[in-house]
């Protein structure tokens, strides 16, 4: 170790206070910047969206092997018994992987569905039907995934509770989208029930 | 000759009186000081000493004059350090905005000590931490050295394919590829913009953070570079680049009026591109 004595500023009550204050502000924003980000880059978003549209489901498997790598990566670093300033600044090439632009496509990925799911918006209210029910529920739940799995990226640390925070949120979109499709199937579809919830 | 010895003497005269009325106005300035009531401002600093065995960080509070102190918070904390308590550890260099030595958390926001002008409003009490969620040495001063790493990963330099041609010759560029690097080459690295940063707090170990991307872009779309593709595809993993989410308390923090947060947007749009344009090339 290399200053045994460290303190973290947020040891102190008050600051504890303000950078939670703070936080729930930056939550709140969350919501809002998954669809920002979308407008502010739409352009080299549309650049992508003919290669990647036959990706078909794909990017659901790219996202599994973006989750698993950085930790692999992490044990490595973690058991070289190094100094403290050693181990906190591994070098990013680390975790990169040799060549593959996974975490760029997966960007790109999350852009393209942002832009479908806000065309698919009004698509549903002219022209309700089977097709964009089903659409809007692969949408919905693809995009729900992702922004999910970018928080628990963020939040979630330490291997084990990554991995099971990971697969209980597939899991969850795995139930949400066959709930979503069953609806869909059995009953009067996305676009009906919410036309239904505003003629309430 | 009777001439020459007037003129002296009237320089002498001249020489004589001058500073007689130098001091008059000195005085007079002086004396219209005291006039003014004293305005008392408090100042509640983060004090936290390593060397004193179980010591837990506190608030100390000062009390400062306003009418004989300088108008930078910068100036109240030296004023302190001298007149007060000698104790007080901070880092403060250049006191003109271009060292960015004496970063700090005040009154809630992270800035440069040196440019932050004090609020007058003595009712108010200021408060001045060390930059949030960085490990603290002692008092206001921070640990860089997890910071500098990280600006130190990215290679903030030029690089070239070929360096045969190294120091024969200027590497020249346009006027317009020069003025691609305005407002981003004034960044004095004082990580007031990295330590404001969300992501940056939760994951500082992996996550490169606004200022040390902005400088990866800086020389990303440095014309002379030549290694613009490596140094993307270095940021090709979830959490370098990806753990920026747009949150922008980079640039509304940002001392010097730059705009970290759209630098890495403009880097995640290369990101998305940059290898087809490798791809068109070959």
């Amino acid at each position: 170790m290399l200053y045994p004595n460290y303190m973290s500023v947020t040891d102190t009550p008050s600051l504890r206070r303000s950078v939670a204050l703070e936080m729930s502000f930056n939550n709140y924003f969350r919501v809002t910047t998954v669809t920002l980000d979308g407008f502010l880059c739409t352009m080299a978003a549309l650049v992508r969206i003919s290669s990647v549209c036959h990706r078909g489901v794909k990017p659901l498997f790219f996202r599994n092997s973006l989750l698993v790598r950085p930790l692999v990566a992490h044990k490595q670093s973690s058991d070289r018994p190094t100094l403290l300033a050693a181990q906190i600044h591994a070098s990013p090439s680390q975790y990169a992987a040799g060549g593959s632009n996974a975490a760029s496509l997966h960007w790109t990925g999350e852009r393209i569905v942002s832009i479908i799911l806000l065309g698919l918006g009004p698509v549903a209210y002219l022209y309700p039907g089977p097709v964009v029910d089903y659409s809007l529920a692969a949408a919905l739940t693809l995009h729900g995934h992702w922004g999910i799995g970018q928080v628990l990226t963020d939040y979630v640390h330490g291997d084990l509770k990554i991995k099971v925070a990971n697969t209980s949120l597939l899991f969850l979109s795995a139930v949400t989208f066959a709930g979503l499709c069953y609806f869909n199937y059995n009953d009067v579809g996305i676009c009906k029930a919410v036309a239904m919830l505003w003629s309430l | 000759m009777s001439v020459v010895c007037f003129s002296l003497s009237r320089c002498g005269a001249v020489a004589l009186r001058s500073p007689a009325g130098i001091v008059a106005v000195r005085f007079a300035q002086t004396a219209a000081a005291p006039a003014a009531e004293p305005r008392i401002k408090k100042f509640q600093v983060y004090r936290w000493d390593p060397d004193t065995v179980g010591d837990k960080p506190r608030m100390q509070t000062y009390e400062i004059n306003l009418n004989a102190c300088g108008p930078m918070v910068l100036d109240a904390l030296i004023k302190i350090k001298n007149e007060m308590d000698p104790t007080l550890t901070f880092r403060r260099s250049c006191r003109e905005g271009i060292c960015g030595s004496c970063a700090m958390n005040i009154n809630g926001g992270n800035t440069l000590a040196c440019l932050n002008r004090i609020d007058t409003n003595v009712n108010k009490v200021s408060k001045i931490y060390p930059l949030p969620h960085m490990y603290v040495v002692k008092d206001l001063v921070p640990d860089m050295s997890n910071f500098y790493a990280q600006y130190k990963s990215i290679e903030p330099y030029l690089k070239k394919k070929d360096e045969s041609q190294q120091g024969k010759a200027q590497y020249l560029q346009t006027v317009e590829d020069r003025q691609k690097l305005d407002g981003l080459y004034e960044c004095i690295l004082c990580a007031c913009c990295s330590t404001s940063c969300p992501s940056y707090w939760w994951n500082g170990d992996k996550y490169l953070g606004p200022a040390v991307l902005m400088q990866a872009y800086r020389w990303m779309i440095d014309s002379r570079d030549e290694f613009t593709e490596e140094r993307l595809s270095k940021l090709q993993d979830p959490f370098s680049l990806y753990r920026c989410h747009t949150i922008m308390n980079c640039t509304k923090t940002c001392p010097k009026g730059l705009n970290p947060g759209k630098a890495i947007a403009e880097i995640k749009k290369m990101m998305a591109t940059y290898k087809e344009k490798r791809t068109a090339a070959a």
